[in-house]
């Protein structure tokens, strides 16, 4: 019986920390590591939290809201698991910029400083700058103009940006 | 979010925010001259909205696998205890034997 129990205990032990490695192999995959608690999610695991600030008069989702259990601080992960790239986009710092913005005036003091974007296979950890905060308000405050303008040219000139636009084909400014 | 913000002209959404960084010409096509995208970037739109789907599972597994190691090594530990609580009160208190 002894014999029996120490089995038992053994392959129950032996299960649960197979359980631990394929966790912790998934969450270097997510992004989502596993000492945070996820607050919502616009990724289908939770239900999305709007985030809205109506003095700015911006709002938005982000995929997910987490809060790191070590620090109780709250901060934003942003997937985009279909983009290899190595290097960060500059539209999804804006992008990630944007929640963070939110979480700020939501959370105050309990808000990271930073956010976190998670391509396929890499990840970037966003610093919240004044410079990204005023960038971010600066394009919110672009886009309302750019909604009565008659026309907007296209500002950038990456081809590669032009290739991957669903739009190219009705765009007279087209790289492409 | 894009839609949603673009019907009220006060509001911006945070991924209308990243569609204007990443070109200002296409994001006015898009969402203020609702110029229609091919059916092939629609079918990859709804990639990527199957691809967040499928991020949000790999997630809640993650989850699951760590509750059902808490459960597992509870388990073992309790396996453990319960064998040695059996094995003390075996030999501290041993049963008399039965004899005629």
């Amino acid at each position: 019986m002894t014999g029996q129990a120490a089995v038992l205990a053994a392959v129950l032990a032996a299960l649960g920390l197979v359980a631990v490695v394929a966790a912790w192999l998934l969450s270097r995959t997510t992004g989502v590591r596993g000492d945070v608690t996820v607050l919502a999610s616009d990724a289908g695991y939770l239900t999305p939290e709007t985030l809205e600030d109506p003095d700015l008069r911006i709002r938005g989702r982000p995929d997910y809201l987490v809060r790191d259990r070590a620090t109780g601080r709250v901060y934003p992960i942003e997937v985009k698991p279909t983009r290899d790239a190595t290097v960060l986009y500059e539209s999804d710092a804006l992008q990630l910029a944007a929640y963070m913005v939110l979480l700020e005036s939501r959370y105050g003091p309990e808000f990271a400083g930073y956010g976190v974007v998670r391509y396929r296979a890499a990840e970037f950890r966003v610093p919240f700058t004044a410079e990204l905060r005023r960038k971010c308000i600066a394009a919110a405050e672009a886009i309302r103009e750019a909604r009565r303008a008659a026309v907007i040219h296209r500002s950038h000139e990456i081809r590669a940006k032009c290739w991957a636009c669903g739009v190219r084909r009705a765009c007279e400014e087209s790289l492409a | 979010m894009g839609g949603r913000g673009s019907r009220d002209t006060n509001w911006v959404s945070a991924s209308e925010i990243g569609s204007y960084e990443y070109c200002a010409r296409a994001y006015w096509l898009e969402q203020v001259q609702h110029t229609e995208r091919p059916a092939a970037t629609g079918s990859r739109l709804a990639d990527g909205t199957g691809h967040h789907r499928a991020h949000g599972r790999r997630v809640a597994w993650q989850r699951r696998l760590v509750r059902a190691a808490v459960v597992l090594v509870c388990a073992a530990i309790l396996v453990l205890v319960v064998h040695a609580t059996r094995h003390w009160r075996r030999t501290t208190h041993p049963i008399p034997e039965f004899s005629l």
